[in-house]
């Protein structure tokens, strides 16, 4: 019996000392999940720079066709990780830089032209400014290839420098877990900061009305959305293996159920992305996407006790 | 969170309140806002009608009536806003949508000059810094802009004097990362005075704590300025400071009281030389004198906005209440009941419900 009860007090304070707290769970997140998928968009970005160098060293409309994959590969890791803007892309303004919307075609004519420009060089980058050069509609039809290695060549450079100073500063986002004086603002930041993404992406999906997406000239529009909502599953609960994240944060504050329903609706949001017909997917994403803000802001919230009122908490 | 004993608070310093909207009859002129309606959609207008209102393309803050122009008034967009909004107030239909140029956000408040002419709070979506646009009230376009002296503007107020107060709160926000705070280390909150006609700005004052955020302003008939303020640091911290004579300083209050207010106005008023602000998470309206003396406080769940009255003042909550606090007497002489999540701001539009100048 003694010997029993011996075990069972070993059994709970090894459970004890393997359940960790919010600080390392939020070092494991940013070290295990945030870093390496932001030094794989590093990859991707210096990738389609390389890719651009060389094409536009002799370029023709059909040889810049050849960047299309590359931009895709780009584009979609950036998709996977952009609804959590928080540490060094919060601190950098990455977002904005990364994918620049919409496109200011006027400024990038005026670029072309020579004009002096009085404006944020962001305008002449990003995602969208890329996706608008390689898959011209209207005006951009009107550049030869010359004029869109132009834009091109500093657009990429400007994507490579960036996601390669984001890459750096993740990898070392997660030592500083320790020297952040309020931990418990972190979490609030992001929970934050996930809700004013998909606010965000809520009124995109509006906007297209009840037909249908809006349209891109990629056509990349269903991709975008599935990498977008896996991306979320992975920010939320951490590689399968091994939770973490705010599903692990609200395991180890007794409440699985919380987690397990927010799993559950960003799961949905894949299914529907990946078997919707294209027409309907505004429509179908709608009601799973406004369920999952409510679990965010009301029950996550709760649960973590981070205060997000209607109108005590923000500054109105 | 109501506690047992607030909630007691509540209801025994009520018993004589009629709980239905019977009182609605008693309000001679129209009280605008915006709210949140049973689905989740936002509205603005007249607050009578709200079961009956076009929806907003988004949340709204401000609604003030337009001068000269019968049963209209703007309606802003809550921060960071991306539209203006003018509206029938009798109907609560749109009548106009103007969104703002990508280039900028909206920051929930603005004011017409004495020139008519609407001044509205934006900030730079490139840079954050504070902005204000001067447009038509009709048309809703920008005629010029002129830079607020800090960051994060909210409410801005005309003075008797002609100068235009802006409460620049100090919160670095950006359209990207929505209402996010991204400088609470190194914020900077100041009081701007602005000449209106230049733009110049005529003076700048910071409060000795600079983790306090000025974020709504109120002048009452002796030229003292309210400034309500929500703390970044705590809540046993002033909520109500003023500007007197070139002089800031914190309204005077018991030891225990700011503690009580949790660090959290969400609007203020003046009736006369009587400041009122609304104390959403200390559940209650609080008063001061114009000299800075307190007046003490009447519990309310959650209140949000607030309004001067012919007889004191109008308060809104979070619960969908509108309620008379009636000043001299220290209590509260009306309710009404609204199936609506009321904004944090009122305002009593200076015309009859048919729009004739009150």
């Amino acid at each position: 019996m003694r010997w029993f009860v011996m075990a069972c007090l070993w059994c709970n304070l090894t459970a004890h000392a393997e359940t960790p707290g919010p600080e390392q769970i939020l070092q494991e997140w940013d070290a295990d999940v945030l870093a390496p998928a932001y030094q794989q968009l590093a990859n991707e970005a210096a990738a389609l720079t390389q890719q651009t160098q060389n094409v536009c060293r002799a370029p023709s409309k059909q040889k810049l066709n050849r960047l299309k994959a590359p931009w895709l590969k780009t584009t979609l890791r950036w998709r996977r990780l952009e609804l959590l803007p928080a540490g060094p892309t919060l601190q950098s303004r990455a977002s904005r830089s990364m994918d620049f919307r919409p496109v200011r075609e006027n400024l990038l004519l005026a670029a072309l032209a020579g004009e002096e420009a009085n404006h944020d060089s962001a305008a002449l980058g990003g995602l969208s400014t890329l996706e608008w050069i390689l898959y011209p509609t209207g005006t951009a039809q009107a550049l030869d290839a010359r004029q869109r290695c132009d834009l091109l060549l500093p657009a990429t450079k400007q994507l490579r420098l960036l996601t390669a100073q984001l890459a750096t500063a993740w990898a070392l986002e997660s030592q500083k877990v320790q020297a952040m004086g309020q931990l418990s603002s972190e979490w609030a930041d992001r929970l934050n900061l996930l809700l004013a993404s998909l606010t965000q992406l809520e009124k995109q999906l509006k906007k297209s009305g009840p037909s249908g997406l809006p349209g891109t000239p990629s056509h990349s529009v269903r991709q975008q959305l599935l990498a977008q909502f896996e991306g979320l599953l992975l920010i939320w609960q951490g590689p399968t293996a091994r939770k973490t994240g705010f599903s692990r944060l609200l395991d180890i504050k007794d409440h699985p159920v919380v987690d397990r329903q927010i799993r559950e609706l960003i799961e949905t949001l894949i299914t529907q992305a990946r078997v919707t017909p294209e027409h309907q997917l505004a429509n179908a994403l709608s009601k799973p996407l406004a369920e999952l803000q409510g679990r965010l802001e009301k029950d996550t919230a709760e649960a973590l006790q981070i205060g997000i009122g209607f109108n005590d908490a923000d500054g109105d | 969170m109501f506690s047992r004993r607030l909630f007691l608070a509540v209801i025994a310093s009520t018993p004589w309140l009629s709980r239905t909207a019977h009182a609605l009859g008693h309000r001679l002129r129209p009280l605008l806002s915006s709210w949140q309606n049973p689905d989740g959609s936002y509205s603005a207008g007249e607050v009578s009608h709200a079961n009956n209102a076009q929806s907003l393309p988004g949340r709204a803050h401000a609604v003030l009536a337009i001068p000269h122009h019968e049963q209209e008034a703007i309606v802003v967009a809550r921060r960071p806003g991306e539209y203006l909004a003018r509206i029938n107030w009798q109907t609560n239909q749109i009548r106009k949508l103007a969104p703002v140029s990508l280039e900028w956000r909206l920051m929930g408040h603005a004011v017409f000059g004495p020139d008519n002419l609407l001044y509205a709070t934006e900030i730079s979506a490139a840079t954050g810094e504070g902005w204000i646009s001067v447009r038509d009230p009709v048309s809703l376009d920008v005629l010029r802009r002129f830079n607020t002296g800090g960051i994060g503007p909210h409410e801005l107020l005309f003075l008797q004097d002609g100068h235009l107060a802006v409460a620049n709160g100090g919160i670095l926000t950006l359209p990207e990362t929505g209402r996010l705070k991204r400088n609470l280390d190194s914020m900077q909150p100041n009081l701007a005075i602005l000449d209106r006609k230049t733009g110049t700005i005529v003076a700048r004052h910071q409060l000795p704590d600079a983790f306090l955020s000025i974020r709504h302003l109120a002048e009452a008939e002796d030229g003292t300025l309210a400034m309500a303020l929500q703390s970044e640091r705590g809540d046993d911290q002033p909520i109500l400071a003023m500007y007197r004579q070139g002089i800031l300083s914190y309204a005077e209050t018991p030891d225990e009281t700011w503690s009580a207010l949790r660090g959290y106005a969400a609007s203020v008023s003046v009736y006369g030389n009587l400041f009122a602000i609304t104390c959403t998470k200390g559940h209650c309206v609080a008063l001061w004198q114009s000299t800075g003396h307190y007046a003490g406080r009447l519990p309310m769940m959650a209140p949000a906005g607030i309004t001067a009255s012919e007889s004191g003042f109008w308060v809104s909550n979070e619960s969908g209440e509108i309620r008379q606090l009636h000043a001299e007497e220290r209590r509260w002489a009306s309710i009404e009941h609204y199936p609506v999540r009321w904004d944090n701001h009122l305002t009593l539009c200076n015309q009859s419900p048919t729009g004739q100048a009150a």
